[in-house]
């Protein structure tokens, strides 16, 4: 690999991205879904869609607790927002440890009715597939997906060395061109996006660096566990004495009020005792500091302020710079901040990161395809990219169709899901090495796309509330995660009849050329005569 | 409301920067206004018009969202407004056209040099 600089960084490029292609591939792709985490969840449990947000939400929730739970050590109620319509109530009884988790019910906020959603891992299962897989021990999948994000580091940083015009391609998108279709994808979907590129991929890589070096403390495990470090882990029950019930009406509305700001999450430590904390989570933010949650207000029994905390002062955790610098990576690769448009922004961001690094996947076997035909690594490649691309997108796409079909009382059912999503990523895989030269590409997509496109049908039909009237009633979710998979069905359904097209002209060239050198053939023949 | 006025500003500036290159100067005059190639005052003046608007759209986007999250936001912004200008560059050139010739600053300011 000696040589000019430029011809080092195409070398270090291709290299440090084929490797790891698929697997980026796979971590950007549900990294993106993940940008939609509650969406899908709330998508992937229908019986919650006649829920409708309303403001006695809090009322419900007070008197149900006071029904179930009045001897609970601590109260958790999350209150329908933007991004949730229902009402989730859980507790945790006397004597029962912090690491488990305790009863918890689902309501619908207007009527206060139980809701009994399907048992089903949801987002939840494509977010922790980011950056663990699954089924891997922990630690392992975390460091292999590290080093992926450092091999995309390397790949974007030699990427922007190696790139010989980049202002003036910057718009460059030649379609027509057999070869230069890919790469100008390529190098739009890379340059265009930077900034996401660069910021997701170091964000990503400083969350997981704790994988990589030895030194310092596990982060992965105090960063996840915030909820869990509160307290004892253990806490003797004794009978302690119950005042009544508190009108959590009014202190909602203090909080709000106080605050400034609406509530989102409730904690209550204690309810209904002298020591009770009710503490109030505010949900907007409008800085990149701090935690999950934006400011809290804390009240007594009484419904008197107890303490107000801003945006640094998360539970005991030691305030410095690290960890301030650590928060805002955090909140900026999860883009913990943003309101459904900026949302939206960072998704279209993220499928073009994803589109990068499969053009980029594709591009490697395009540019090999005419020389190394037949090679056992061309083939390998080949069948992998088939397999890791399109290939995941219908897995992605059945795990979605299994939620909705298999039925909702089946016993082990969210295990079945996931398996389903594996078995189907098998099959693709067995597709891809047996038709890889006969339209395997063209097949998948066409099916990974028509998948995604049908999901909003499937929505409409398996769903105890149809999609009009969840525009009626404002279900912005649900039709968001519809939109989504509508776009992205739309750009596999384009990819499918990009490469039909280009197919269709490949074989024209060719019988072409197969009448004309017969025809040559003819002339010899009757100039031999 | 600020965030559409950021995000055509954003996408005004691309159409510009668009217009500073050789190869969519060509493809965008061609069969319309007989041009020679883009000339330095063209590219100027495209430049410095779209780097104004693109500034005006970042001061929306911070005013809008404040410094952190309105830079990030208007990152994401300016990516998708320079998707659409690939995206007609490439497969609606006519829409292209139609913008540059009845919206643009820069073809009153700097009028491409005609050949003849």
């Amino acid at each position: 690999m000696k040589g000019p600089l430029r011809k080092t960084m195409t070398w270090l490029h291709t290299w440090s991205s084929i490797l790891l292609g698929w697997l980026l591939f796979a971590i950007f792709l549900t990294g993106t879904l993940s940008y939609f985490r509650m969406e899908i969840n709330h998508w992937m449990t229908p019986e919650a869609h006649v829920s409708v947000p309303s403001e006695h939400a809090i009322g419900i929730a007070a008197k149900r607790l006071v029904e179930v739970a009045p001897e609970a050590e601590s109260w958790n109620i999350t209150l329908p927002s933007e991004r949730n319509n229902t009402l989730d109530l859980s507790w945790r009884n006397p004597g029962d440890t912090q690491r488990r988790r305790g009863p918890m019910e689902v309501l619908n906020p207007s009527t206060g009715e139980q809701i009994e959603v399907r048992e089903t891992r949801g987002g939840d299962f494509l977010y922790r597939f980011h950056f663990e897989l699954y089924h891997l021990p922990r630690g392992f999948s975390r460091t292999l997906v590290e080093i992926a994000t450092m091999a995309m580091f390397i790949a974007l940083i030699s990427g922007i060395i190696m790139h010989r015009k980049i202002f003036s391609d910057f718009f460059m998108f030649r379609t027509k061109n057999r070869s230069l279709g890919w790469s100008d994808a390529h190098a739009v979907t890379a340059v265009l996006a930077l900034p996401f590129h660069l910021m997701i991929t170091f964000s990503g890589l400083i969350l997981l660096a704790s994988t990589l070096v030895f030194w310092g403390d596990d982060i992965n495990r105090s960063a996840n566990g915030g909820n869990q470090a509160r307290g004892p882990a253990q806490v003797a029950a004794e009978p302690v004495e119950r005042l009544p019930a508190p009108d959590l009406t009014r202190m909602l509305a203090t909080a709000e009020h106080e605050l400034g700001a609406r509530v989102s999450f409730l904690l209550a430590n204690k309810p209904m005792t002298r020591e009770a904390e009710y503490i109030f989570f505010s949900s907007e933010r409008d800085s990149l500091l701090g935690s999950r949650f934006g400011q809290t207000l804390t009240l007594d029994n009484d419904g008197n302020v107890r303490e107000a905390s801003g945006m640094f002062a998360t539970n005991n955790q030691e305030i410095n710079a690290v960890n301030a610098i650590n928060g805002v990576l955090r909140t900026l690769h999860e883009a913990r901040f943003a309101d459904p448009l900026v949302r939206w922004l960072f998704f279209i961001a993220g499928v073009s990161g994803t589109l990068m690094v499969g053009t980029g996947s594709i591009l490697w076997a395009t540019k090999r395809a005419k020389r190394q035909t037949g090679q056992f690594g061309f083939e390998l490649v080949h069948v992998l990219n088939i397999a890791s691309i399109s290939g995941l997108c219908i897995a992605v796409a059945s795990y979605f169709w299994l939620n909705r079909l298999l039925p909702a009382e089946l016993a082990v059912r969210q295990s079945w899901e996931i398996n389903g999503f594996f078995m189907v990523w098998l099959l693709t895989l067995v597709h891809a090495a047996i038709y890889r030269h006969r339209h395997a590409w063209q097949a998948q997509l066409w099916l990974a796309g028509s998948l995604f496109v049908l999901l909003p049908a499937l929505d409409q039909f398996t769903s105890p509330v149809g999609l009009w009237s969840a525009l009626i009633n404002g279900d912005w979710m649900r039709l968001s995660f519809d939109g989504m998979s509508l776009l992205i069905g739309a750009i596999l359904l384009l990819c499918a009849g990009y490469l039909r097209q280009k197919m269709q002209k490949v074989r024209a060239q060719q019988a072409v050329k197969k009448r004309s050198s017969s025809t040559a053939s003819g002339t010899q023949e009757v100039i031999a005569k | 409301m600020m965030v559409l006025v950021s995000f055509l500003l954003s996408f005004y500036a691309f159409l510009h920067f668009a217009m500073s290159v050789k190869k969519h100067h060509l493809d965008v005059y061609k069969g319309w206004y007989q041009a020679k190639p883009l000339s330095m005052r063209e590219y100027r003046t495209q430049q410095l018009i779209a780097w104004l608007a693109l500034l005006a759209s970042f001061y929306i986007a911070v005013a809008h969202w404040g410094i952190g999250i309105g830079s990030m936001a208007w990152l994401m912004l300016i990516t998708v407004s320079a998707l659409l200008v690939v995206a007609l560059l490439a497969y609606r050139l006519n829409w292209f056209q139609w913008l540059w010739r009845y919206t643009s600053l820069g073809l009153r300011v700097a009028p491409p040099v005609s050949k003849s």
